[in-house]
């Protein structure tokens, strides 16, 4: 029971990701994803767009997908 | 005696403050047990996670009046002055920040073509949560860590109470 295209691609795309967040906590440097969302947390606006992503995921989550 | 007095209304308040939190997080624990056995489409899940949403979106309007860092018009100003200007930033950092917009278009980008193609072979992202989220146990822990992302969003990162708004008894 192989993986098929999609999660391949899926599986390529979290390994890629943990990869990098990794990388950018051990260079103090590199921008880490804590910092990106410190920066969009700085105003109403960069707030707001959060809360909206997060709003619009719950309710896909947990009251759309089948 | 007023030292003796002292010393009991702190027990008190330790006291009050404990049970307060155990009720709480008795609280929340059972909100995610009972949300775990909710399915898609039905209302209670509708009604639930509204009523969070709606619940967050007040907290935050509440706790953050007056406590945001920055003015919306300088942090959109920033963004334009850093792309204008990136050459004279840290490369480093430019280098990163460019990575991670990468890294969101594709993983957007991906997901969209799946859900744009229908086809088993391309499972989106949300098929892939729903695999977790169909068992009770999955929807709760999903749950928690989507509630958790909600406080952080709502109360995170706020200026701190400056010495004035204290004095002048102001809680934004």
């Amino acid at each position: 029971m192989g993986l098929s295209t999609g999660e391949l691609v899926w599986t390529a795309l979290g390994a890629l990701l943990t990869i990098w967040t990794s990388i950018t906590f051990f260079h103090s440097r590199l921008v880490t994803v804590i910092e990106i969302v410190r920066w969009f947390l700085r105003c109403w606006v960069g707030r707001a767009l959060l809360l909206l992503a997060w709003g619009e995921a719950g309710w896909h989550l947990f009251c759309q997908h089948p | 005696m007023p030292t003796d007095l002292l010393h009991t209304k702190s027990r008190l308040q330790k006291a009050v403050g404990v049970a307060l939190g155990v009720s709480m997080t008795v609280g929340v624990v059972l909100y995610l047990l009972w949300e775990g056995r909710l399915r898609y489409y039905s209302t209670p899940s509708r009604v639930s996670v509204v009523s969070t949403i709606a619940a967050i979106l007040i907290v935050a309007t509440l706790l953050g009046h007056g406590r945001q860092i920055d003015r919306s018009r300088l942090w959109s100003t920033q963004i334009s002055t850093a792309t204008r200007e990136w050459r004279s930033l840290d490369r480093r950092a430019v280098f990163s920040v460019v990575v991670w917009i990468l890294l969101f278009v594709a993983i957007v980008g991906w997901d969209l073509y799946s859900f744009s193609r229908e086809v088993h072979q391309l499972p989106t992202l949300s098929y892939l949560i729903g695999r977790v989220t169909r068992f009770s146990l999955g929807r709760s822990a999903v749950y928690a860590l989507w509630l958790l992302a909600g406080f952080c969003i709502c109360i995170g990162h706020r200026r701190p109470r400056s010495r004035l708004d204290t004095r002048e008894g102001r809680s934004s």
